[in-house]
């Protein structure tokens, strides 16, 4: 599929069989997935910017304690002892009524690695250069990782559904 | 089961508002901040118009602050996402008005963020501690008053003083984001009254909490007086602060269930309050609130968290 964009437009599992030496990433994803792409991608990208759409209870690895609240408890320690950063602590953390813990190693010390940044804000619109999102900035990348289940909601993308 | 008047109010159509949102964004990147009209700031107008700018732009800033909380605790799904855009659109007004600050030169030449009052640092100390645990009703009415505070009497201010086409393009804009945030503001009160009455006293109960209290009052009370004086002392006309709130009755008053919030009257006699001049309040409490938290050491709030750090002049990052 082509946009307005210039660079690599990613979607699925197209991440997983490639390195992106040299460039800039944005990965626009619920946590769910970001939590999967993001370690990979910081290993060889230049910078990688993450767009998370929502947030979820993530724990590094399976462990021996049954789902609901007590497996929560765990997460929020887990995110607890893993990012000092307060504000960091809660954009990653989720509010209201969650279902489940998902289990993804290495996510939150990918994100604290010097080139990668998160963000909440929306992501309005992918143009020429990069993604737009709705704090006004243009964030201008060289690579576009959309999640899986992110119902793509940009502006070039839609113009050209109806061209 | 939901009464009539609970159903009523649950006829807006917020998913509709939703995309009219997403269809309606803009970017700094649209506008072309050195395009001419720069040079209609006077020298007199820039030394005037800085300290304004720099409280307008933190005012904006810790508004985003206040939606980010409320998307917290939103009624329902499709509030949150709204509520989270327009956390990312306060910001945004943040950001446009810090390069209208650049353009007129009244950045230093590295262009940092001018450092807030005192009043903003207690405002910003007071969200990253309680700002996510106050309860909705209190954050759902606060919200509003301070929006029709800004809608409609600093940001005409402004407008009446600069003649900047620039500036123009960037507030309408702004104000039509603005003109959104307040129909849902009070869209969402609605619905919130219509919900059953017990809920809203206990909500108003917890409202009471005296640490809580004490917080609010100890900081929103001196921001807003240092606010309303410095803009008093120039030139703004007072007649412009009475019209915005009494633009917040008339909205309030116009729906069939706001009435019904406890904090929406608290709210509402304060707003009189503060912009009646004569009131004992100014002397009692407000005036002599501004010279103590004036005495504050800001080093005693620490360090606040790092979302303050993230206001920027600049249209395009990579
Ligand atoms: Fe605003
Ligand atoms: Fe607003």
């Amino acid at each position: 599929m082509t946009s307005g964009f210039r660079g690599d437009l990613l979607r699925d599992d197209a991440w997983r069989s490639r390195g992106f030496a040299g460039q800039r990433v944005a990965v626009v994803a619920s946590a769910e997935e970001a939590a999967r792409i993001v370690p990979h991608v910081v290993r060889t990208a230049t910078s990688v910017k993450v767009f998370q759409r929502s947030p979820a209870w993530v724990l590094p690895t399976r462990v021996p304690l049954p789902a609901g609240p007590i497996r929560r408890r765990a997460a929020r320690l887990h995110l607890r002892l893993s990012v000092r950063d307060q504000w960091l602590r809660r954009q990653l953390t989720p509010f209201g009524d969650q279902p489940g813990v998902v289990v993804r190693p290495g996510f939150y010390a990918a994100l604290q690695q010097p080139g990668c940044k998160l963000y909440t804000w929306p992501v309005y619109a992918i143009v020429e250069h990069g993604v737009r999102s709705a704090e006004g900035v243009e964030h201008r990348v060289d690579v576009v990782i959309l999640g899986a289940d992110v119902e793509v909601d940009c502006r070039v993308l839609r113009e050209e559904r109806t061209a | 089961m939901p009464d009539r008047t609970e159903e009523d109010a649950m006829t807006y159509d917020f998913d509709g508002m939703l995309q009219t949102i997403k269809d309606r964004q803009w970017s700094l990147a649209d506008i072309d901040w050195d395009a001419p009209g720069a040079e209609t700031m006077t020298d007199e107008l820039r030394a005037k118009l800085q300290p304004f700018m720099a409280d307008l732009m933190w005012i904006e800033h810790v508004g985003a602050r206040g939606f980010a909380s409320l998307a917290t605790m939103a009624p329902t799904p499709v509030i949150k996402e709204i509520y989270e855009y327009f956390h990312a659109e306060e910001q945004k007004h943040a950001n446009a008005e810090l390069a209208l600050m650049k353009r007129w030169g009244m950045l230093d030449e590295d262009g940092a963020v001018p450092e807030p009052n005192i009043n903003v640092k207690l405002a910003i100390k007071t969200l990253d501690t309680f700002g996510d645990s106050l309860p909705l009703t209190g954050l759902a009415t606060l919200i509003p008053l301070l929006e029709c505070a800004l809608d409609g009497a600093l940001v005409k201010f402004l407008l009446d003083e600069v003649e900047d086409p620039v500036c123009h393009q960037v507030f309408r804009h702004i104000n039509s984001d603005e003109a959104r945030h307040i129909t849902v503001d009070f869209q969402v009160l609605e619905l919130i009254g219509a919900g059953p009455l017990h809920k809203l006293l206990i909500e108003s109960a917890s409202n009471l909490k005296p640490q809580v209290v004490l917080g609010l009052i100890v900081v929103f009370v001196p921001l807003i007086n240092k606010m309303r004086d410095n803009i008093v002392a120039m030139g703004l006309p007072e007649q412009k602060l009475y019209n915005a709130v009494k633009r917040f009755n008339t909205i309030g008053s116009r729906g069939d269930h706001t009435r019904r919030i406890p904090a929406y009257h608290v709210l509402r006699s304060q707003a009189a309050m503060v912009v009646n001049r004569a009131h004992p309040y100014h002397r009692l409490l407000a005036d002599p609130l501004v010279r103590i938290t004036g005495l504050v050491p800001a080093r005693l709030l620490g360090r606040p968290q790092a979302w303050v750090d993230e206001v920027t002049h600049e249209p395009v990052a990579s």
